[in-house]
């Protein structure tokens, strides 16, 4: 399906542009949503996106089946990176307040490998990434999504290894955290009640 | 190394793997429109616009030659393969030492094949078929042949050169007499209405060195479709622009072709300019952030007893109310390639100095831009207003070139070419034109040539 169509969408045919709008905008839009958190500025990435994307398809050098959307998913991870990089403008990705880092504090240690969660519906899940600080969230995406490492994400986001890793650990133990409490709450850091 | 995979990775992975989000109707509208807007890729463009061009002078080249071949063809006094460049109407003139005049002519009709010693060369006439047309004679040196007899009978069929000698003072009484040399060296008798009277060892032996240069011209002439080759350089001053003046050097390849005095240039060049991309920003300084406590919410924990607060908080930066104006400037090297199309006419010249002028068009078109500066980076500036005041460079433009040639040869083949030009743009040199005045320039083309004629 997608070598006539990506020959003719480099013809700029309007009803190709169209077909490959339609194929491929809503798992596109899936991926925005996850890095930028709302709707409104998910789709105007993926505007944005698409047309960096039919500007750049006559590039584009069809390899295997499915490389056009593995390619297509690249263009909208980086424009929804810019997008980011100039909404946020510093460098600091990670706006948590240290009360909250405090009270999120969990032990990685004790992981357990068989822990199950319950199978929530994709809307729910997908909001709890959203919920993620900016900084947490896109190093979560990139290293769970996009498979990334952490060396390429260091790279990318222009912050040190460590850093990385840090954040992508934070971001983990802020999703079991939530996870965890829609099942119970015997997780939870204690507060004495005043 | 194989990465960790946590469970939570693997949970958010498996279950968002399939995710969707189905675009709004108002969003896809945009996009749809957006990209029926969008101009076709520059690259393919530019590679069109390129090709266009090399056909166009492929196809101008081809013109040439096949015209130049032509004419060869049809001209009576051109080369035909081995066939000597004289004719009935080709009548020289030299001035022999003894101050006669001697005129050499070449019937034609009777012209078959020659060869000349040391440019042995097979020929063959179209129009001739009869036996032993393709047969080699040999036109030979007149002097030696003829000053032994002067009556001797030579078979019609072979090629004859005609000398007329004649005295320089028109009132001599002597006839023009004319004599025929042989393949043998022998001369038709005057009987015949052909005979050599007279005999000039001096005149006859210069009228032998005019026929050698008839047949070198000949040959040579064979090559006169061929440009002349060479390499230019012109340091160019642009006037008119935003940026006040600017300079700008032009170099390239270049191929002439000569057309008696008349010659069309052409051929492919680089033309690299620097110029300054500069901004007017307004700006707000910045001061700080804060965390702004939106709201919190606290939850109760039964089995521990305990009271969970969550905040919910959002940056705010804070930015300075004071308006602030910056003029970054962002400094670029453009590289255009360059295509004239030159006309050139020599008013004057002489064995070593030609003076003409030349006047064409030539087509810019933006290879390449590279940027030297540091892009402009507003930090953490809050960005009221970016104005252009000079922007990038245009991608296409159109120049008329117009100078005063002076060619000189160096040697035979090396030719020196010294050209004061000037140019005027047809259009702006930037992308949006900040006003309506096109720029002019000032240049000094100077150029090496070899000649392969």
């Amino acid at each position: 399906m997608e070598e006539p169509l990506l020959k003719k969408a480099i013809a700029r045919d309007a009803g190709a542009i169209e077909a490959l709008y339609d194929h491929y905008a809503p798992s596109l839009l899936s991926v925005c949503f996850r890095y930028c958190g709302n709707r409104e500025d998910a789709e105007d990435i993926l505007h944005d996106g698409f047309i960096k994307i039919i500007q750049k398809i006559h590039t584009f050098k069809m390899r295997k089946d499915g490389s056009l959307e593995a390619w297509m998913r690249r263009i909208m991870v980086n424009t929804a990176l810019n997008f980011l990089r100039d909404r946020m403008k510093e460098k600091n990705f990670v706006d948590i307040d240290p009360i909250l880092e405090k009270l999120n504090h969990y032990d990685e240690e004790k992981i357990d490998e068989e822990e199950k969660y319950l199978n929530m519906g994709q809307e729910k899940i997908m909001n709890l990434i959203c919920e993620l600080p900016a900084g947490y969230r896109t190093v979560f995406n990139l290293y769970v999504f996009e498979e990334y490492g952490h060396k390429e994400i260091a790279e990318l986001l222009q912050f040190s290894e460590n850093t990385s890793k840090s954040q992508l650990s934070k971001a983990r133990a802020m999703l079991r955290k939530k996870l965890n409490q829609m099942v119970n709450v015997k997780i939870l850091p204690t507060y004495e009640k005043v | 190394m194989k990465k960790y995979n946590h469970p939570v990775d693997g949970y958010f992975r498996e279950n968002l793997k399939d995710h969707q989000i189905t675009p709004s109707d108002a969003g896809k509208k945009a996009f749809l429109s957006d990209a029926m807007r969008l101009p076709r890729s520059d690259k393919k463009r530019r590679k069109g616009i390129i090709l266009l061009w090399v056909i166009l002078i492929a196809l101008i080249g081809a013109g040439i030659f096949m015209w130049s071949i032509n004419s060869d063809k049809s001209s009576p006094n051109s080369a035909n393969g081995s066939k000597p460049s004289v004719n009935k109407s080709l009548s020289l003139t030299h001035q022999t030492s003894r101050g006669l005049s001697t005129q050499v002519t070449k019937d034609p009709v009777h012209l078959r094949a020659t060869s000349q010693p040391g440019l042995a060369q097979k020929s063959s006439v179209p129009d001739e078929k009869a036996a032993g047309q393709n047969k080699a004679a040999a036109l030979k040196p007149l002097a030696p042949e003829t000053s032994g007899t002067n009556s001797q009978l030579v078979d019609e069929d072979q090629i004859i050169p005609v000398v007329n000698i004649q005295k320089p003072n028109s009132d001599s009484l002597d006839p023009p007499r004319f004599a025929v040399v042989s393949e043998k060296g022998t001369t038709k008798s005057a009987d015949s209405g052909i005979s050599f009277m007279n005999k000039e060892p001096d005149s006859i032996a210069s009228s032998d060195t005019l026929q050698n240069n008839n047949l070198w011209r000949s040959v040579e002439k064979d090559r006169s479709w061929m440009p002349n080759i060479g390499f230019y350089y012109t340091p160019e001053w642009m006037f008119n622009t935003v940026e006040g003046s600017k300079f700008v050097n032009n170099f390239g390849i270049e191929g002439t072709f000569h057309f008696g005095r008349f010659s069309v240039r052409t051929g492919a060049g680089l033309s690299v300019a620097k110029g300054t991309n500069e901004l007017s920003v307004e700006y707000n300084d910045f001061l700080g952030a804060y965390n702004k406590l939106d709201s919190m919410k606290f939850a109760w924990s039964d089995p521990s007893h305990q009271y969970i607060p969550t905040y919910y908080m959002t940056r705010q930066d804070v930015w300075d109310s004071l308006l602030k104006l910056d003029y970054p400037k962002v400094i670029k090297r453009y590289t255009y390639i360059q295509i004239p199309m030159i006309m050139g006419y020599d008013f004057w010249q002489s064995e070593k100095i030609s003076l003409g002028i030349r006047v064409g068009p030539v087509m810019s078109l933006l290879l390449t831009s590279k940027q030297l500066s540091e892009e402009f980076d507003p930090g953490t500036k809050r960005i009221v207003s970016i104005n252009n005041i000079a922007p990038g460079q245009i991608n296409l433009n159109w120049q008329i070139i117009g100078g005063l040639n002076a060619s000189i040869n160096l040697t035979r083949n090396l030719i020196l070419e010294i050209e004061p030009c000037g140019r005027y743009y047809f259009n702006s040199v930037y992308e949006k034109p900040v006003n309506n005045t096109k720029p002019w320039s000032l240049g000094i083309r100077t150029a090496f040539i070899v000649s392969f004629n």
